[in-house]
């Protein structure tokens, strides 16, 4: 398997970071550092597609809740879509699936970003 | 038990993956199904992060042993380390409805599996656990 990649596109404003791979606990560093790159201040909308994201474990949840506490102290807006059952199954056993902005899909999550 | 292997691997969280997707491959090969595979898959990942972690404390280049074992009815793992003993009670649980940026592992390997038990030995330690299939 190879390591996590990732696309980025402007949809409407918002930002959409297309994820691929595995958010796991070698890859927490790099998307860690990517979140805090695009965090940069009120004006920003970050949209995380997970669709193509295949695994998550708990340092990956470590790494969207940082990254989404950052965004509400920058007045920014960072949700995540399209998770998979065993990605949504990992927020909602770290009861984190209340507290991320959680969109069934990318385009829920722009017009929801944008609003 | 209807199939068993182990394997074994330096404490750095890179190699955890491949352990993980050994696990998966093997499960799934024996049937188990995909909702079972991911909790071991979990498990195994949160587990060997806590010992790394943790136990060796970053450091590289210790040994790791895991073995699996596949029945009919559950699915066994245990994992050996060298590492300092690991008291589970020494763990103080965080509310969940707190959320925080770690700290999730042990909770996540305990909410996934059915049976969760360390022994801890002179030269380390054994985490064993196990996923009854289809609970």
């Amino acid at each position: 398997m190879t390591q996590m990649r990732h696309t980025m596109r402007d949809d409407a404003g918002v930002t959409v970071v297309s994820l691929d791979g595995e958010l796991e606990v070698s890859e927490a560093p790099a998307l860690r550092d990517l979140l805090g790159s695009l965090i940069a201040g009120p004006q920003s909308r970050i949209l995380l597609d997970l669709g193509s994201v295949s695994f998550i474990d708990s340092s990956g949840i470590g790494v969207l809740v940082g990254a989404h506490r950052l965004a509400e102290q920058a007045g920014a807006r960072l949700g995540l879509a399209a998770a998979s059952t065993g990605v949504r199954r990992v927020f909602e056993l770290t009861r984190t699936d209340r507290v991320l902005r959680l969109y069934v899909s990318v385009p829920d999550g722009v017009a929801a970003l944008r609003s | 038990m209807a199939f068993s292997d182990t394997c074994s691997i330096t404490s750095e969280l890179e190699r955890i993956r491949d352990v993980r997707h050994w696990a998966r491959l093997h499960a799934h090969a024996e049937g188990v199904s995909a909702p079972d595979c991911w909790a071991v898959e979990l498990a195994l990942g949160e587990a060997l992060a806590n010992v790394i972690r943790h136990g060796y404390e970053g450091r590289g280049g210790f040994q790791i042993q895991v073995g699996l074992a596949i029945d009919a009815s559950r699915i066994e793992i245990e994992v050996r380390d060298t590492a300092r003993p690991f008291a589970r009670d020494s763990v103080i649980p965080v509310p969940l409805e707190v959320p925080r940026t770690g700290g999730y592992g042990l909770q996540l390997i305990e909410e996934v599996m059915d049976v969760v038990e360390y022994i801890a030995g002179e030269s380390g330690g054994l985490l064993r656990m196990v996923k009854l299939r289809n609970a």
